[in-house]
């Protein structure tokens, strides 16, 4: 029989960790009747570092339960997450590479647009009557919110990916199979390293040579 | 031609993402079609059965941290409002005393003329479980459920005025949406001088009252209760107090803005009312009181009380004298 990957077990847990917190935490910490979406935390968390497939169906599923155990119409925050997994997995692939800052800019980035997405789009369905004032009361308070909470997260993964992998990134995964990435294989060149195929197995020059350095050491 | 080995096909992601976002929107679509007895609503109901031990852990978890705030907050008052509200205490006691006279007559008076006691709601205690768990919505969910005969759209109340009405029932829990939601709509009137209106609820948690005509001379400290128009709720359940009323010379309305009694956060448990005492009308054929609403709960012992009271005279009730005719509660 066969198991699911590691990274995919990783996801799984990631994801169920994220309901169970919202469910549990969230409504406990609340300032003002703001809640943290820690929905949209964890797809742009997943989203740094899975393809984009994986993304937009993780942010589908943890949106769906986020829309079970709210009080909101079902599907809303599904279509949120699953916009902002897909754009924010494609449009930091392999671009971002080790820049920690660049990651922390694409949480924030991703809090606001998927508060703001979610504030418009029940202001389209008509569950919100005046969308202006969820937009300035409750979407701009929880971008702040999430981003905050986004921040946090990302830095304590990095911190537990760069103590576990001797100095790699914790977000560093192999875009391609979702595997965690070794200790040279990073975000921008780990994509052309991970293909199948003759020119997959060379080793850039530089990498090999640290390889025989660190042999010989 | 040799066939060529068939490479299994990738799926592409953006497929996979549109595929997903029609599908939300389907769901969105039947969800705000269907009735609150549709399958997405009986499939959110069940999904209560997992998330509600989830919420009742996580209230227990925040419970001391809840309790060490309020300790913290007692702690701080300043001497001034200690004094004030000692003041305010006195003042209440001898309130409370006076009106203790007025419901002890008000009895009397409504067993005379055979009204059932429209403010005796016969409810079932719950304990507040978790609040809502996004902003856009303000529920809290309970530890009642069908088990314990609630159903939806029963009105929820606290001891300090009305918290809201069941939106959906699980086995074992329900979710009351909150009269300070946006959704939320109450037919109200005004207790100093009977304008009526509708109040509800807004995103910053404050209500508006709406539809008060400008010539109602209505001014901020006025109490806010429930009319009772509409059947949902029962009649003279307090709301709130009018904090702020404004003019707006191009509308026939005023903009009045309702402060709640007390905010919901800080309560712990409330009373489904599970039976209703609705407006009661004498009828002379029945020989007694009768609920509109069928007279159950506390309207039926009433009825029962106004019954008994038949073999028995009231102190100014002059032998033989008929009940008054058209008298309603």
């Amino acid at each position: 029989m066969e198991t699911a990957s590691p990274s995919v077990r990783y996801v799984f847990l990631g994801g169920l960790a994220a309901f169970v917190a919202q469910v549990a935490l969230a409504p406990n910490c609340a300032i003002a009747g703001v809640v943290p979406n820690l929905m949209i935390v964890a797809t742009a968390l997943t989203a740094l570092s899975h393809s984009a497939l994986r993304a937009c169906v993780f942010g589908f599923v943890v949106g769906m339960l986020y829309d079970l155990a709210s009080g909101g119409p079902l599907g809303v925050m599904a279509l949120v997450s699953c916009i902002i997994g897909y754009a924010l997995s494609t449009v930091t692939k392999g671009s971002f590479s080790e820049s920690l800052l660049a990651k922390m800019a694409a949480v924030v980035l991703a809090a606001l647009f998927g508060e703001m997405l979610h504030a418009l789009v029940l202001g389209i369905i008509g569950y919100s009557a005046d969308v202006l004032h969820s937009l300035v009361f409750v979407a701009l308070p929880g971008v702040a919110f999430d981003a905050l909470i986004g921040l946090v997260a990302l830095l304590v993964l990095n911190a537990l990916g760069s103590r576990k992998g001797s100095g790699r990134s914790g977000l560093q995964m192999d875009y391609r199979s979702g595997a965690p990435a070794g200790p040279r294989l990073r975000m921008g060149s780990h994509r052309r390293l991970s293909t199948t195929g003759p020119s997959s197995r060379r080793m850039p020059r530089a990498s090999s040579r640290r390889l025989r350095k660190r042999k010989f050491d | 031609m040799a066939l060529l080995p068939q490479r299994p096909r990738q799926v592409s992601a953006g497929v996979v993402t549109v595929f997903l976002c029609l599908l939300s929107v389907a769901l969105m679509t039947v969800w705000l079609r269907e009735g609150a007895t549709g399958p997405l609503h009986a499939v959110r109901s069940a999904s209560m059965l997992l998330t509600a031990p989830l919420q009742q852990a996580g209230a227990v978890a925040f419970s001391p941290l809840r309790a060490a705030d309020a300790a913290v907050e007692d702690l701080t008052t300043s001497p001034d409002t200690v004094a004030s509200l000692r003041a305010q205490n006195e003042d209440l006691a001898g309130l409370v005393m006076r009106l203790e006279e007025y419901r002890l007559e008000n009895e009397r008076l409504s067993k005379l003329l055979r009204i059932a006691d429209a403010y005796a709601l016969p409810g079932l205690g719950a304990r507040i479980i978790s609040r809502t768990s996004d902003s856009y919505n303000r529920t809290i969910t309970i530890d009642r459920g069908t088990v314990d005969g609630l159903s939806v759209g029963m009105p929820v109340m606290s001891a300090n005025g009305l918290v809201g009405q069941i939106e959906a029932v699980g086995l074992f829990s329900s979710v009351v949406r909150l009269v300070t939601d946006p959704r939320s709509g109450v037919a109200v009137f005004l207790q100093a001088n009977r304008s009526e209106g509708i109040l509800v609820g807004s995103p910053d948690g404050l209500l508006y009252l709406e539809r008060v005509p400008q010539s109602s001379g209505v001014v901020a400290g006025d109490v806010v209760i429930t009319s009772g128009a509409g059947g949902v709720y029962p009649k003279g359940i307090i709301l709130g107090e009018v904090i702020s009323v404004t003019e707006n010379p191009a509308d026939v309305y005023l903009d009045i803005v309702v402060k709640p009694v007390r905010q919901v956060d800080a309560y712990e448990e409330v009373l489904v009312i599970v039976g209703r005492a609705s407006e009661v009308v004498w009828n002379p054929q029945d020989q007694g009181a009768a609920g509109v609403g069928g007279g159950s709960g506390a309207g039926a012992q009433a009825q029962e009380q106004a019954a008994g009271h038949e073999t028995g005279q009231e102190p100014g009730q002059e032998p033989g004298q008929e009940p008054l005719e058209g008298q309603a509660g």
